[in-house]
């Protein structure tokens, strides 16, 4: 690794790559380019920056973890990082079922940057640049190079811009505003003007952050205790197993007075007051905004997340909130254990600048200037794991740009990471987007569980996963199917199974059955069946007992096979529709029949087929149907 | 302007009426340059090019010779205003069809391009006049062929159907956002909806629905028209009756039994609704390999039959379950009239007057008929229009009037029946959501929330020259 920290004004440095900002998204992107032997350099404004949870110490949770266990099957760091700093990991939704359920872990906040910071340094090809991007040099619509506030000029073939919320920042707590981008960091203002100068479009966000408060001042014992799983399950798919000590962490709840007093405070909100522009998540609402939408409700839950093992912080999730720190406090102190609260620091609301990602291709390149991609929250989403996965998309197609290879593109049907980047591209986000489940409509089959047998071969291919980890992966398959077909070939006498059926409140039966047929039943699961002497004389079903990844796989892919086979199905009609191509010089302004709406959108994104149509926001079934004839004819 | 690539909106023309049928006829012209292309070959006292939009101008059509090919009438539509939303001409013309085609012949030969089936509604729907289901009803308006059907496929064209299926899939959408709200939150703690909620509004869309699948059978009826079979014992009359419905002289009524061979089949019309009704041979044991495929044919169409007239000799069987031993060992339809026939040889009293009565599970209508003094004829025909469409309120107004709208809600009452069982069976809720999605997108396919290629296929291809 190479830490640069020359000054001289002429420094003509070149790049393969360069990426801006070495936050969640620019780790994965320059780990990613560099790995695949691009040169590559990571600009940060400072080196301790590197990977730091600005918001929660946590990584994954619903769909989110998904994406960590997808970006860790085509090779990214995420969720290596995570399961080496993880304090408290547990498999959230587990009494939904298998499609929604989650992985997540807390972390110990300065360990996971260091941890990051650590990996990011010592990455061959990748040197760590503290300084920061004033211009963006452009030519004939290509990148050519960047100029940095130290006044250096780097060239470069491609560019990821990777900036954050640091783009024309300004902070909000109550009456009081600042410039800056995150507690005590400084705003950029340049690059966003630079960038709008080139015709890119800009838009408003804001997002927010909860108080923080001392340890030592909550009384934990009011609290409920919130225990992690046993054994810890990890994000990684080549992980050995997690061997940090695991802590709990702890409940509380709003109550009437803690409403009152927040209430009181509105006046003082910047959001309520006018003074906050940027539209704000509404799924991960501030504590004023759930007062507002769920009127109501007497009381929401607070979950008090230590920052780490040694950290004196604690993290008052669910309690985002930008009103005057001194009713933030006065309301913090009704909650039960928080009494004496001392406040560290109080929640604010940052409003920034980022780019409508509807001017990004499926690479993450922008459309407007050839070798310049954009990933994270400057594309307007929000989280660590969406700002990562694209990081880790637009490193990979920086390099294949400069390797002249295919272009890599996630589809909806594939992964949780494609499902984002068509749904930013064709419908943009007024809002900082996260990703849900319910954005995947083929859900069932993206599990987090069969990440890996989605992703890996191609992570593999494109040499960011290791012929190692691939071995394991087929050794799991095949464990798996022959599972599989064990469990259908197996036949069970009446005499053998009725007992364990009537135990679980399942019908007996009065003729043999075959184990997958008897897993099909709601009441049964896979654990009931091990105990049979027929489950474990035959080998292939013992060595399942071995493996609890591919135990798990079997009994979801057996229990609920019929839906599956119908998601295969959705998606065979899903490909017919994107592969219905729509050829890249159609006039779409010169089809009159289209609403002048449509017309004007998809002249502006060019949609490449009618599936891509189809997911435009704005655009309606008779737009799509009007093309299909138009096409046709 | 550039035309895109592959939508050229030339100039079409076709006869838009029946061949041969009628004093006058009407070729339809439309597209850009429907008026000017028309102006080449009118002439009248000002050129169409000069007419307001939907105005009649008086002229005659003039092949390129300058020979008189007809004395036509010329309305003039301009777009958007039009069938098309383009600029079109309606050319009324005599009836006759070598006129007729001379007429098309000129106004092609001028420019225009012989319209592919269909084509005039696909360019009223690409040009946002009508929407799909709209379209669908054109083709449906055109082929009904009885009052009722018409004013069924009417209704379709007003959009009353699209908007009541619009409607449930609206509830389902909402549903769904709710369980998905749920499964998005859950470690939220959100509780939206309890178990028997879900159930209750599953229920609510999927018994709606029940009505407007049954409702297709009525809306085949009232397009198709119903089949009524007249069936009983040699010599009851059949004959005499199937003519006396028909009120002429159609099949050959002998006293000989046996002598109905063949199955004749005519169409009447009862309160709008198309009956076609046939009457069957006799069905006895036979040597007789003609007749013997007679009494094969009589089966099949009792089979298939929407209504069977059985016809009972008043006079020869005394009882109701007499009547029916007839029909044991066949196959027969729900819908059962009996005919007591030859009532004027009966006294007053023992008459037997209009009764429902249920026989061997079918409801059975009984009624006393006179097929040679057209006593209880009226109450007869009421009886079998009645009959079809008993049980049926066209589901609050609308009724299901294609197949593909029929399979449609056949397939969204599957999945929500599946989805029920979901939720009583604790299944989780991601599985019963992709049942209520698929139920809501099957619903979309049928208004065009959802189109897929090989809908839009289908429906155009349905048309008729001319549409």
């Amino acid at each position: 690794m190479t830490i640069s920290r020359e000054t001289g004004s002429t420094n003509r440095a070149a790049f393969d790559v360069i990426v801006i900002g070495a936050g969640h998204a620019g780790i994965e992107a320059s780990l990613a380019a560099s790995r695949m032997g691009c040169a590559t350099a990571v600009v940060t404004m400072d080196v301790n920056a590197i990977g730091r949870m600005s918001c929660n110490p946590a990584v994954g949770g619903s769909a989110k973890g998904h994406l960590v266990r997808e970006i860790d099957a085509l090779g990214g760091e995420m969720g290596k990082i995570a399961d080496a700093t993880g304090i408290h990991f547990r498999m959230l939704n587990k009494s939904k079922g298998p499609a929604i359920w989650s992985p997540r872990c807390q972390n110990d906040r300065e360990w996971y940057s260091r941890e990051a910071a650590r990996r990011v340094l010592r990455q061959e090809n990748l040197t760590v640049m503290i300084d920061s991007i004033v211009d963006v040099a452009v030519e004939n619509g290509k990148v050519e190079g960047i100029q940095t506030s130290a006044g250096k000029r780097l060239a470069c073939r491609a560019l990821v811009i990777c900036s954050g919320t640091f783009l024309n920042a300004i902070m909000h707590t109550g009456r009081r505003s600042s410039v800056g981008g995150r507690y005590n960091e400084p705003s950029a203002t340049e690059l966003s003007h630079r960038l709008q100068r080139l015709r890119f479009q800009v838009g408003r966000l804001k997002t927010g952050t909860p108080p923080r408060v001392a340890r030592r001042s909550i009384d934990f014992g009011a609290t409920e205790m919130q225990f992690p799983d046993t054994p810890p399950i990890p994000f990684s798919h080549q992980s050995q197993g997690i061997r940090n000590e695991q802590i709990p962490m702890f409940l509380t709840f709003t109550n009437e007075q803690t409403h009152a007093i927040l209430r009181e405070g509105f006046d003082e909100s910047p959001m309520f007051t006018g003074r906050i522009k940027g539209v704000g998540p509404r799924y991960c609402p501030s504590i004023e905004d759930k007062l507002n939408r769920f009127a109501e409700r007497d009381r929401h839950q607070i979950f008090l997340e230590p920052e780490g093992y040694e950290s004196e912080i604690v993290y008052v999730n669910g309690f985002s909130s930008s009103l005057p720190s001194e009713v933030q406090e006065r309301a913090l102190r009704t909650l039960p254990g928080m009494k004496n609260a001392v406040m560290l620091r109080p929640g604010y609301a940052v409003e920034y600048d980022f780019f409508p990602p509807h001017q990004l291709e499926h690479t993450l390149e922008s459309k407007i200037v050839r070798g310049l991609f954009f990933a994270g929250q400057v594309n307007g989403t929000s989280g660590y794991e969406e700002a990562a996965a694209q990081g880790l998309v637009a490193g990979i197609n920086a390099a294949l740009r400069i390797k002249q290879e295919e272009p890599f593109i996630l589809h909806r049907n594939e992964a949780y990471i494609g499902v984002m980047i068509d749904d930013l591209i064709n419908k943009g986000t007024d809002e900082p987007y996260r990703i849900f489940t319910s954005r995947a409509e083929y859900r069932l089959l993206l599990r987090q569980d069969n990440a890996d047998s989605r992703l890996m071969r191609k992570g593999y291919s494109l040499g960011l996963i290791g012929r190692y980890a691939l071995e394991r992966l087929e050794e799991k398959e095949r464990r798996i199917e022959q599972g599989k077909r064990a469990l259908a070939s197996t036949t069970v006498l009446p005499q053998a199974i009725n007992q364990v059926l009537s135990a679980v409140g399942s019908q007996s039966i009065a003729e043999p059955a075959s184990l997958d047929q008897l897993l099909k039943r709601p009441e049964v699961t896979l654990s009931k069946l091990t105990h049979l002497d027929d489950f474990r004389e035959e080998p292939a079903l013992r060595e399942l007992l071995e493996d609890r990844e591919a135990f798990e796989r079997v009994e979801i892919e057996v229990k609920y096979e019929g839906y599956l086979k119908r998601q295969e199905e959705e998606v065979k009609r899903f490909q017919r529709e994107e592969s219905i191509e729509i050829p890249p010089d159609f006039g779409f302004e010169r089809v009159m029949a289209l609403s002048k709406e449509a017309r004007e959108k998809l002249a502006r994104i060019k949609p490449r087929s009618i599936g891509q149509v189809s997911r435009i926001s704005g655009i309606t079934p008779a737009d799509i149907s009007v093309l299909l004839v138009t096409l046709r004819k | 302007m550039d035309k895109v690539k592959g939508y050229d909106e030339d100039t079409i023309a076709a006869i838009a009426t029946p061949l041969g049928e009628g004093a006058i006829a009407v070729v339809r012209v439309s597209g850009t340059a429907a008026i000017t292309t028309t102006d080449k070959v009118f002439r009248g006292k000002r050129r169409l090019a000069d007419t307001p939009s939907h105005t009649a101008r008086y002229g005659v059509l003039v092949d390129e010779d300058g020979n008189h090919v007809d004395e036509v009438v010329a309305t003039v539509f301009r777009s958007p205003n039009s069938y098309t939303g383009e600029d079109s001409v309606e050319i009324s013309c005599h009836g006759g069809v070598f006129v007729t085609r001379k007429v098309l012949q000129t106004v092609l030969a001028a420019g225009a391009r012989q319209a592919s089936p269909g084509e005039f509604t696909k360019r009223a729907f690409l040009n946002g006049r009508i929407d799909l289901s709209q379209a669908e009803a054109v083709a449906l308006l055109i082929a009904s062929r009885s009052e009722a059907a018409h004013r069924a496929s009417l209704s379709h064209l007003e959009g009353k159907f699209s908007h009541r299926i619009r409607q449930l899939k609206s509830d389902l959408v909402n549903l769904s956002s709710m369980l998905e709200l749920e499964l998005d939150f859950s470690e939220e703690g959100l509780d939206l909806l309890s178990r028997s909620e879900v159930v209750r509004r599953i229920e609510h869309v999927r018994s709606h629905l029940h009505e407007m699948a049954d409702s297709y059978r009525l809306g085949r009826v009232y397009r198709d028209g119903a089949s009524v079979a007249i069936a009983g014992k040699p010599n009851a009359g059949k004959s005499s009756l199937f003519n006396a419905l028909l009120r002429e002289n159609r099949a050959i009524v002998t006293p000989i039994p046996g002598t109905t061979r063949d199955t004749l089949e005519e169409n009447i019309l009862i309160n709008g609704i198309l009956f076609r009704l046939s009457d069957t041979a006799g069905l006895r044991e036979t040597d007789d390999p003609v007749e013997q495929e007679g009494v094969n044919r009589t089966k099949e169409l009792i089979r298939r039959a929407d209504v069977l007239v059985l016809v009972a000799d008043a006079t020869a069987v005394v009882s109701t379950e007499d009547a029916v031993e007839f029909l044991s060992g066949l196959e027969i339809p729900q819908r059962l009239v009996i005919a007591w026939n030859k009532v004027d040889l009966l006294d007053y009293a023992t008459r037997i007057p209009l009764a429902q009565n249920r026989v061997d599970g079918i409801s059975a209508v009984e009624i006393s008929v006179s097929a040679k003094t057209g006593y209880g004829l009226d109450g007869l025909r009421m009886a079998i229009a009645e009959l079809v469409t008993e049980g049926n309120n066209e589901a609050g107004g609308v009724q299901v009037i294609s197949s593909r709208h029929h399979q449609a809600i056949l397939k969204a009452i599957d999945c929500l029946t599946n989805a029920l069982a979901g939720v009583n069976e604790g299944r989780p809720s991601e599985f019963v959501a992709l049942d209520i999605r698929e139920a809501s997108n099957s619903l979309a396919e049928i208004i065009g929330d959802v189109t897929s290629d090989e809908v839009l296929n289908n429906i155009f291809q349905n048309f008729c020259i001319g549409k």
